[in-house]
């Protein structure tokens, strides 16, 4: 915050006043409400059960690839799936996932002990590093889109392996 | 698609999946870590000289295909070169990936292939970038 301010100086206040913030996030706590009343209006329960359809169709795609191991299998687990391709650097992957038009996010996701527990490490003596793809399934739609997206996967990652993961 | 096609070509993909001089040199020899914990990379290379020339040169590590790739043809590239061509080398090459300048591709050779690097910015782990730290050993 300011002390004063005219148009030929400012004089900001002293520590740590000075670094108290000024307007509130108004639009924000606007957007929140609007986000709750839509997400209200389609109803908590079928947002989940769509969510919950979604994962299902997801994993059992992602587990017919070959090479491919997820991360993460809890019975209760939020719509999102990480995984390791056999023989392929993550970032490789998520390059040509990128191209492909599929959005995941590669890396160690600021979670490097959780990566170590989960022996995405271990395994780099034999494949480089392999961390995770997170991949948003709520960011798909509809089961085509997923479907689409994963019978995508394995074209160009089987030329960067010499590992047929095809299904 | 394309442009992956010129990422990812049969030179690069072929170094990633069996990069050369991919092996420590004798105990002794020295060598330098380079690790960039932006991207995880993490390179060490090995080097024998023998005056001033590279007599052997080695390197292990992990990173994506490009940074693999690039740390194979590297090795192919400079072995039996003195100093001061390596030197020349490698400063072509960086000119090369970083889009400075033009530098002659013949002098290149097979590392020309990089090129593709400078319009894939966050594929550009073939060049250590400020992350990137090199302790030597």
């Amino acid at each position: 915050m300011i002390r004063a301010v005219t148009f030929e100086k400012t004089t900001y206040n002293e520590l740590p006043y000075k670094f108290e913030a000024g307007t509130p996030d108004i639009a924000g706590a606007i957007g929140l409400g609007a986000a709750l009343e839509y997400l209200a209006s389609l109803g908590i329960d079928h947002i989940m059960a769509h969510e919950r359809e979604l994962l299902a169709y997801g994993t059992e795609l992602l587990e017919s690839i070959r090479g491919l191991r997820l991360i993460g299998t809890a019975r209760e687990k939020a719509g999102v799936l990480s995984f390791v391709l056999e023989g392929i650097h993550p970032h490789d992957a998520g390059t040509v996932l990128d191209r492909l038009g599929i959005a995941v996010r590669t890396g160690h996701h600021c979670a490097q002990p959780v990566m170590e527990r989960s022996e995405c490490l271990r395994r780099r003596e034999r494949h480089w590093r392999s961390t995770t793809r997170n991949r948003n399934w709520r960011r798909w739609r509809t089961a085509s889109d997923a479907s689409r997206s994963c019978l995508t996967d394995e074209r160009p990652c089987g030329s960067l392996s010499g590992i047929d993961h095809r299904p | 698609m394309n442009d992956l096609a010129d990422l990812y070509q049969e030179l690069i993909i072929d170094h990633s999946n069996r990069p050369r001089n991919f092996r420590p040199l004798d105990a002794g020899a020295p060598s330098a870590e380079g690790y960039n914990p932006l991207c995880g990379d993490r390179v060490t290379v090995y080097v024998r000289m023998d005056g001033d020339m590279v007599a052997d040169v080695g390197f292990q590590g992990e990173g994506c295909a490009i940074s693999k790739a690039s740390a194979s043809l590297m090795t192919e590239s400079i072995k039996g070169k003195t100093r001061a061509e390596v030197e020349a080398l490698f400063s072509q090459f960086h000119d090369l990936v970083t889009g400075v300048g033009n530098p002659p591709r013949e002098q290149l050779g097979k590392l020309a292939a990089f090129s593709v690097c400078v319009t894939f910015p966050r594929e550009s782990s073939a060049v250590p970038s400020r992350g990137t730290r090199f302790a030597r050993h």
